[in-house]
């Protein structure tokens, strides 16, 4: 029986009855399942995953925020238009959207001869990144980020480097050189400052600036490597970098809120 | 105001980034430098002139000819050998000037072979008439601080023998010979005569 054939039936009950009716009517009303129903809360977007704090609202976010998949692009556009550059992405986790672990994989490339001096660096290797960014927005129930962070890099690579015959001045003797397979170990840190937007869905896209600090490398008496993967050339004890990333939230086993729709 | 601090900001950060240029060292000149001392050790001069030359390993181009009279070229001729001369090729030792003159000196800074394994200094006195004979012994190899800044030879220092008319002794203080100007080798001298 509807609630609009019950009132039409009120007319036929005694006064009694039609109060006894109404508390128990009030009574479905005030109950949860019929507020869940009609809760202005409960009427969202399936997939909005970070949910506008609502007054009186529990304050925390829950400590698992799920992980976010990156993928570097400047890194590609480098390659594709200069001597160097690295294929990269990122894992990170969240961590009730502030504090935010990261591991970065990458490969760095670079085949560079220079144009003067004819001296060839070729060098193809894997490297890793370790850090932690923090999310300095206030409000943490929303999808953008904006971060500064810490990483610490680390590469072992082998490099090429060839070059021409130089001639002696004064014996007058020349001879080419070829250090092919020159192996070293580098570790380097960074600062890293940068920000995401939500653009659709799971969908968000970033930027990051980095300013790198070169630590150590192994070395020999013969050379330095020229380009590090992971950190760049290392012309001189710092350099400046950036990133620009098209990422992915993945939602694995994170604690979503359970919608209803109206 | 906000939108200009901005912009000078970038500005400065692209400043940055361009100024990230390779730094080559000015001064690539890569010597053996020696010290001069007394016999007791003690720093001095050398109360003399003193040249130092070496026996420089030289291609002569030489040309016969049964009734004509031989040629010698440092430089191939090609026209001799298509008139009938017969061309030999022999390596001569011919002498070469590293240190012209030094006067009264402390020190000295001689340049090293790129690719021998010993270098053969002879050095002349003025007041002494025989010459000594130093024999370094050394390894030499490439080193590239960047590609941008080209290539160096720098040398390990092995061993060092020499003739004892003026010298009294040497030693190796610094077996790495590159451009950083550090004293490598000191030498004794057994006379030095005012």
């Amino acid at each position: 029986m509807t609630w609009a054939q019950e009132k039409a039936d009120t007319s036929q009950l005694s006064p009694d009855s039609v109060n006894s009716k109404l508390s128990t009517l009030n009574s479905q009303l005030s109950s949860d399942s019929v507020k869940t129903q009609l809760s202005p809360d409960s009427v969202q977007s399936k997939y909005t995953k970070w949910v506008p704090l609502l007054e009186g609202e529990k304050k925390d976010l829950p400590l698992f925020q799920g992980f976010t998949l990156s993928f570097d692009v400047i890194g590609l556009g480098m390659i594709a238009f200069t001597d160097y550059g690295t294929i990269e992405g990122a894992l990170r986790l969240s961590l009730k959207n502030t504090w935010l672990p990261i591991v970065e994989l990458g490969y760095g490339i670079c085949d560079r001869k220079d144009y003067n001096t004819k001296i060839q660096y070729k060098v193809n290797a894997p490297f890793i990144r370790l850090g932690c960014d923090w999310n300095f927005l206030r409000n943490k129930f929303q999808d953008n980020r904006m971060f500064v962070g810490l990483r610490w890099g680390f590469s072992t690579y082998k490099y090429d480097m060839t070059g021409p015959p130089v001639t002696d001045p004064i014996y007058g003797e020349s001879q080419a050189f070829d250090f092919s397979g020159s192996t070293s170990t580098s570790n380097w840190m960074e600062i890293v400052f940068g920000c995401q937007v939500k653009i659709y869905r799971n969908f968000h896209m970033g930027w990051s600036l980095r300013l790198k600090y070169h630590i150590a490398s192994s070395k020999n008496d013969y050379s330095k490597a020229y380009y590090i993967p992971g950190y760049g050339v290392t012309t001189s004890g710092n350099t400046w970098a950036g990133t620009y990333n098209l990422i992915f939230d993945l939602n694995w086993g994170k604690k979503k809120k359970v919608t209803v729709e109206p | 105001m906000r939108k200009g601090s901005g912009i000078v900001m970038v500005l400065s950060l692209l400043l940055t980034i361009a100024c990230s240029t390779a730094t080559c060292p000015m001064d690539t000149v890569v010597t053996c430098n020696y010290d001069f001392f007394d016999a007791d050790g003690n720093t001095s001069v050398l109360y003399d002139t003193l040249t130092v030359t070496i026996a420089k390993p030289t291609t002569f181009y030489i040309y016969t000819k049964e009734g004509k009279k031989d040629s010698i070229s440092r430089t191939r001729i090609t026209a001799l050998v298509d008139s009938g001369y017969t061309e030999t090729v022999k390596k001569l030792k011919v002498d070469t000037t590293l240190v012209n003159n030094l006067a009264n000196g402390g020190s000295m800074k001689v340049p090293m072979s790129y690719y021998a394994s010993v270098d053969t200094l002879v050095l002349h006195y003025k007041k002494i008439l025989l010459p000594d004979t130093m024999y370094v012994f050394h390894e030499g190899y490439t080193h590239v601080e960047t590609p941008e800044c080209g290539s160096y030879r720098f040398h390990n220092l092995k061993e060092i023998k020499t003739t004892d008319r003026c010298i009294d002794r040497v030693e190796i203080i610094n077996p790495k010979v590159n451009y950083e100007k550090e004293f490598n080798v000191k030498i004794y001298f057994n006379t030095l005569p005012e």
